[in-house]
This record gives C-alpha cells, structure tokens and sequence, in this order.
C-alpha cells in the first residue's frame, strides 16, 4: 500500500496536525472502491448540480472574471478589448443589473459610466473602491486599478508625438 | 499569491507553474519529497515556487485529475518539501495556496469551484476542520461559498 507506507513513515516524525497543514495523502483504493467512490460523486454532484442557485452562479462568475483579470494583467499584452470599460461591461452582464441599475448602486451619473463603459471616458480610483465593494470584495480595487494602468503603461510606450512634444520643454537634462 | 518566512514572518510573492519533465530530475535529485512523484505524471502537476527568481527551489507540489463529466477537479497529491513540513518548516501557507490554486481552476472551468479529494480516513476531521470541505459520501469536497473563502485567504 504505497500511501499507507509512506504515511507511517510521516506519523514517526510529524503529528496528523503538521502532516495535514503540508500535505494531501490520499487513501489507498482498488479499483473497484474507486469506481464506487466515482459512481456515488457523481450522483450526488449532479444533485448538488440540480440545487444550483442564480447567486451561486453570479458569485462564480463573479470569480471567473477576477481571473480572467489576473491573467490577461500578469501574462498578456494590453488589448483595446481588455480595457477596465470592457471588464466593467463584462462584470455588469454577469451580475444580470442594467446600466442605471448598477449607476446607481455605484452613487455615479448613468451618463458618466455608460461613457466608462465604452472607453469614451477614463475611471478614477474611487470607481475601483467602489467596484471592490459591489463585488463583494471578490475583485479588490488594486486589480481593477490595474487595467488603467497597463493601459496607460501601453499609450505612453506608443505615442512618440507627444513625447517629442513635452520634451521639448525640457531644460537642463542630465547627460546619461 | 504570497507566502511566508516563518521565522521572520515577511512575506514574498510565489507563483504556481506547471512541472515539466526536467523538473521530476531536479524533485528527485533535491531528496526533499516523500511520494513519487513521477507516478504522478498522467495527471497535472503543478510546482510552487518563489516569483523571479532563475533558479528557483521548489517549495511544494500539486496533483490534479480534471473530472470534467463530473464537473469536478479531483486533488489526487498534494506534498510540501521536507524543509517546509512540521514545526520548523521555513516557510508557511504553501499547502494552502496550492489547494486554493486548485480551487481556482475549478471556477475558471465552470465547475463552482467544485474541489474534491479522498484523504486518508484518519485525517478527514482535520481536512474539515482546517479547510472547510464537507463529507460528500467516501469523499470530501470544497464548492462555492467555502471554496471563495480558501481563494480569499491564500490567492
């Protein structure tokens, strides 16, 4: 029994308390306990399944985007598709509210986050603090922050015009 | 995700990556595991390890089976390296994050975060206690509200 042997070995130098804050041993199962096991799971996940509520659903979807966020911030190159509109667009869908709806239990004007929405006007930071606080705190303010800035991180490394245009009015620069 | 120096309770940023088949010579030559690690090879094996660094040791390995007819991600091994088990392990919450990192792909599939896992009998109390998992007939399992505290208190 390969896990049993090894579990023994644990117990002569590690408590059941150390060996569970470290480790996941599984139990030794013949194949005909594993098919039982499989066989009883499923039936009870498709029961649990059936009993699906509609916050169930919202919370893990609430939780999908959150790492839909981390992932494109941590491994991806910013995207006019991934703005923070787009994600809070996204976010509005899955919570099932409507534009208004969500203005208001944000305390801002309709007009102002439809223009959010469609990246026709830039958030600012108490957006994101209120957004952490609508989700449950399930996406933190810093996460939604992020998107402006790998957005910002994207336009500046771009836009050369501007660049030139503000160094121009730069005296005395350091000789690097 | 963030870990922990025990001894000096500061905290450094880790990151989980996917094993890759040179890693089970260096989990192997490293003689800081107790399983096998290469039995576990047809399943997804994930390693934890500190974020930017080359050379990273590994602090700690995960097992998963994707049950997808079940809806379900199974957590077939989970095992810290020696220096990170027991009273004196270096560094703490390493067990939890990779347990969490589970959960996580079980939201990102569309499964409610549905977790589960077959523990030795003797340490079930324990698995419940400490992580909240809850008997699901021979197994136990972690899903939604339960499964969003774990993810909240280790990613």
């Amino acid at each position: 029994m390969k896990y049993e042997k090894i579990y023994k070995k644990l117990r002569e130098k590690y408590s059941d308390k150390e060996i569970v804050d470290s480790m996941l041993i599984p139990q030794d199962l013949t194949e005909k306990e594993k098919k039982e096991l499989s066989k009883e799971m499923r039936e009870l996940r498709m029961q649990k399944l059936r009993e699906t509520t509609e916050e169930d659903m919202i919370l893990a979807d609430v939780m999908r985007l959150r790492f839909q966020i981390e992932n494109y911030i941590k491994k991806e190159s910013f995207s006019f598709e991934k703005t923070f509109g787009k994600y809070l667009g996204e976010y509005l869908r899955i919570i099932k509210k409507s534009r208004r709806e969500i203005a208001e239990d944000l305390s801002v004007h309709y007009t102002k986050l439809s223009r959010i929405i469609n990246d026709k006007e830039e958030p600012n930071i108490e957006l994101s603090y209120r957004l952490e606080k609508h989700s449950g705190i399930l996406i933190k303010a810093e996460l939604w922050w992020k998107l402006m800035i790998k957005k910002h991180e994207f336009i500046i490394s771009q836009d050369q015009e501007t660049r030139i245009k503000e160094q121009r009015k730069v005296k005395n620069p350091l000789r690097a | 995700m963030k870990l922990l120096y025990r001894k000096t309770q500061e905290e450094f940023e880790a990151e989980i990556l996917e094993v890759k088949e040179k890693d089970y010579k260096v989990i192997k030559k490293s003689k800081q595991f107790q399983f096998d690690w290469t039995k576990e090879k047809s399943n997804h094996v994930f390693k934890i390890v500190k974020s930017n660094e080359e050379k990273s040791e590994i602090l700690g390995l995960l097992s998963i089976i994707n049950i997808s007819e079940e809806l379900r991600i199974h957590i077939n091994l989970i095992e810290n390296s020696n220096d990170n088990k027991g009273k004196l392990k270096k560094v703490d919450r390493v067990a939890g994050c990779l347990l969490a990192f589970a959960i996580q792909l079980a939201f990102e599939k569309g499964y409610l975060g549905f977790t589960s896992l077959v523990p030795k009998t003797e340490l079930i109390r324990l698995y419940v206690n400490k992580y909240g998992f809850s008997q699901f007939g021979g197994q136990l399992a972690i899903e939604r509200q339960e499964a969003i505290k774990l993810i909240q208190k280790y990613l």
